[in-house]
Parts: C-alpha cells; sequence; structure tokens
C-alpha cells in the first residue's frame, strides 16, 4: 500500500507516482507497426490533398459567382458571367436595370463600394420582378467594367433571342449616373448560348465629346448597344448617303462632323447605318434602319 | 517550404520510436484500456504525420501529439456507443513501486472512475507535469475550470481510495 494515501492526503507526488504506477506497461508489445503506421499517414496525406484541391476547386467555382458583387476596378475589360433568373422580356428587367443609374457616383473616380451598390441593385434583376414568378427563365449576366468610368450588364436568355444591355457610366458629374439601357433582339447571326464571349459594343453615349466644338466635335458616340463576337477594329457611318470612316481613339469611337441631332428639332431621326469589322475584316454589327 | 517524404518519413518514425510508449501510457490513463489506447495512438500519430512538416518546423509535435490524442479521446468519449463503462478488468500486471495487484487494480478503478475532463485534466496536471495554462490550452477552457475540475478529481480519487483502504 502506498504509505502515503494512509492519511487521506494527496500530494501532487502522490499523483504523478500513482498515475505512473497505473499506467506500467512493462512487458506489453507495442502492436502499432510502424510500416503500418506511415501507410496510414501517407494514406491521410493523398486523400487530404484531394480534398484541398476539390475545396480549392469549389471555392474557385464559388468566387467566380460572387464576382458579379465586386467588379474588379483596376483590370480593365474584366467580364463576370454568372446565371441568373428573371424574366428577360419582362419591362420590369429594364426598368430594374435603370435603377443602377439612382446611385450618384461620389466623385469623379468611383469608388468600389458605389459599383458594389450599383450591382446590389442589379442583383435584383436576378428576383422576380414580374408579378408571375412562375414566368421566371433561367438568364445569364455579365457584367464588363471597360475603363474605370463605366460598368456594363449584358443580360440574356439563351432560349430567346432577346438581351438587354444597361450601362452605367460612373464619370458623369450629374446627380446621377448616366443609364443607358435596351431590351435588344439579337440578329439571328447571333448564337445566344454563345453570347457569354460577345463583346457589348457600347454606342449610345449621348455626351457632348471633349474636343471642341469648333472642329465639328459634337457627339462622341451614337445612339445603340449591341454585342459583337470579336472585338472592332473598324466602324463605319453611314448617314445622307455619306459613309464614314469612325476613328476609333483609346477605344471610344468618335463621330466628327456630324450635325448634332438636337439642332434637327422636329425633324425626324436621321437614317443611319452603322457597321462594325473585325480585325478580319468580317462584318460583326450591322445596325441599319433596316433591322431597327 | 516542402519536406521530401523519405526525410519526413525518417523524422517521424524516429519520433514514434521514442515517444509512442508514453503516449500509449497517456492515452490508457484516459481511457483505462490498453487495446483503445493503442487505437488512439495510432489515429494520433496518422494525424501527427499529416501536419508533420509544419509542427516539426515549429518543434511542436510531442503538445501536438499529446493534444491530439486527448481530443480523439473526448470525441469518441462523447459518441453514444463509446459511453458504456468498463466496470471490471483483470489485472494487468505486478506493479512497480511496492504496490500490489490490489492496489494497481484499485489505482486503475480510482483513476477509471473519474468524469473525462476530469481524469484527463488531473492526468495532464500530475502525470504529463503540465502547468494549469497549459492543461487549459489543451483542454480548451479557462485555468479557472481546471483548478476545479483538479480539485474535484483530486477529491474523488482520496475518496474512492479511502473507502479502498476501509474495504480492504
Amino acid at each position: 500500500m502506498n504509505p502515503d494515501l494512509k492519511d487521506g492526503d494527496l500530494s501532487g507526488e502522490d499523483l504523478s507516482r500513482m498515475f505512473r504506477a497505473a499506467a506500467d506497461d512493462s512487458g506489453r508489445p507495442f502492436q502499432i507497426d510502424d510500416l503500418d503506421l506511415l501507410a496510414r499517414g501517407r494514406r491521410r496525406v493523398r486523400w487530404r490533398r484531394r480534398t484541398i484541391s476539390a475545396v480549392a476547386a469549389a471555392c474557385g467555382v464559388g468566387l467566380v459567382a460572387a464576382a458579379v458583387y465586386v467588379v474588379p476596378w483596376n483590370s480593365p475589360s474584366e467580364s463576370t458571367t454568372v446565371a441568373a433568373k428573371a424574366p428577360l422580356d419582362n419591362p420590369g428587367i429594364v426598368r430594374e436595370c435603370a435603377r443602377m443609374a439612382e446611385v450618384r457616383p461620389p466623385d469623379v473616380v468611383p469608388e468600389p463600394q458605389t459599383v458594389w451598390m450599383a450591382f446590389h441593385h442589379g442583383r435584383r434583376l436576378r428576383s422576380p420582378v414580374s408579378a408571375e414568378p412562375d414566368t421566371i427563365r433561367p438568364m445569364r449576366v455579365r457584367t464588363t467594367v471597360t475603363d474605370q468610368s463605366g460598368v456594363t450588364a449584358l443580360l440574356w436568355d439563351p432560349r430567346s433571342k432577346a438581351h438587354v444591355v444597361c450601362n452605367l457610366d460612373l464619370l458623369t458629374r450629374e446627380n446621377a449616373a448616366t443609364m443607358l439601357s435596351t431590351l435588344d433582339t439579337s440578329p439571328s447571326s447571333v448564337r445566344q448560348s454563345e453570347l457569354a464571349e460577345y463583346t457589348t459594343v457600347d454606342y449610345a453615349r449621348s455626351r457632348p465629346c471633349r474636343g471642341d466644338a469648333r472642329d465639328g466635335c459634337a457627339w462622341e458616340l451614337w445612339f445603340g448597344h449591341g454585342v459583337v463576337p470579336a472585338e472592332v477594329t473598324r466602324v463605319t457611318f453611314a448617314a445622307a448617303g455619306e459613309t464614314q470612316e469612325v476613328p476609333i481613339v483609346d477605344g471610344r469611337w468618335v463621330l466628327r462632323r456630324f450635325e448634332d441631332p438636337a439642332k434637327q428639332g422636329d425633324q425626324p431621326q436621321p437614317s443611319y447605318t452603322i457597321r462594325m469589322y473585325d480585325a478580319r475584316g468580317r462584318l460583326v454589327l450591322d445596325d441599319n434602319p433596316n433591322n431597327r | 517550404m516542402g519536406m521530401d517524404g523519405g526525410r519526413r518519413a525518417q523524422e517521424f518514425s524516429e519520433f514514434v520510436s521514442a515517444r509512442r510508449r508514453h503516449l500509449r501510457r497517456f492515452a490508457y490513463l484516459l481511457c483505462s484500456d490498453w487495446h483503445h489506447a493503442e487505437d488512439l495512438v495510432q489515429t494520433a500519430l496518422t494525424k501527427l504525420y499529416v501536419a508533420w512538416p509544419r509542427i516539426r518546423q515549429e518543434g511542436t509535435e510531442e503538445a501536438y501529439a499529446r493534444q491530439t490524442l486527448l481530443r480523439c479521446h473526448l470525441d469518441e468519449r462523447r459518441r453514444p456507443w463509446r459511453r458504456e463503462s468498463v466496470t471490471a478488468e483483470l489485472p494487468e500486471s505486478a506493479l512497480p513501486g511496492g504496490l500490489s495487484f490490489e492496489d494497481g487494480d484499485q489505482l486503475r478503478a480510482a483513476i477509471r472512475s473519474l468524469p473525462d475532463r476530469q481524469r484527463a485534466a488531473v492526468v495532464l496536471r500530475y502525470w504529463w507535469g503540465l502547468s494549469l495554462e497549459e492543461t487549459a490550452q489543451d483542454l480548451g477552457c479557462s485555468v479557472g475550470t481546471i483548478k476545479s475540475q483538479t480539485s474535484r478529481a483530486v477529491d474523488r480519487l482520496r475518496a474512492a481510495l479511502a473507502e479502498d483502504l476501509r474495504t480492504g
């Protein structure tokens, strides 16, 4: 008997000795095989690596999906495509799209938060904006930051021929950002299933150009949105029987020596044709009165 | 920085050879079953192998093994099918230090009678020799909790052994 226990007291040393005695394993062989232990460990390492790879892949998909809310500011012309649900042909979409313009930019150079707010509104596009939720069809949304001044959202339904372009200009010093949105019918040459790979062409900025009006600078861009399957390298503008080559400056098409439509008063909108070509000379967009 | 497989296996094997007996005793004090203690040690060492490069660099192999083993035990004890308690066990072997078979059996029975966390606290404190803070860290609780659990455990051990003394 342990003499220290006789008085009913237990010191730390007693306990230590007790435990050593209780856990004595003299003569008891160790059953675990070293090689087996190593094999188990290696198996577990392989399993862990596979799990990490799978989780990383899943997180990557999640990040891509989440990127629509956090628009990459520092990388121009970045696009994000996500699956969304909304009735594309519902006029409510355009209304919702226009609400993106209600966000007033805090300064000339917008902050990321502003864009997030803009797309917070845009996010509602994916909520049922129709009173008939049953009509909701899968819709795709692609956001594009062309530079630090503009954000474009292209919305389309792969199963229909319609698409919507929402353009938000954050550089405008007005009370609200410039917002343009149109509900267009995609040309037959446009394959809806591949629309994510198309480039959104915005030639609807009705903003005075930064050049001198005395040089004939009236409008930077003309009316219209479009989607093109390749980068536009050449643009022609035809009106009143005259075709002009539209120079591309810093990625913008600057139309010069064209009379300000506002001066035309009650005159009907001039008939014009805009054609865009890719680097191979292929016609990628044909905006003419016949297909408007 | 990565560690090649051969070096990892060699270092790991050296650690296992040096510490596995100590870990098995610790596991036994926690669970009071030699076979289960071996299972616990195997599980803990397998996990140790996975984390080996990192913990080797930090020099915390022993602490990691101890904590992993402890958590494996406590996690298993939380599972319903592990809540059975062994009430009878044949004497394992003669005990050193002049204690008889009966004394060893009494000791084991007294230790086994402790609740899991009290047992873990008192084993970590008095067998592993950890400080109050280290014990609290291993068990994920406050120092005050360790103090109270240790105190209760010692009281229960004292009572169990005193009862054995009276009946013996």
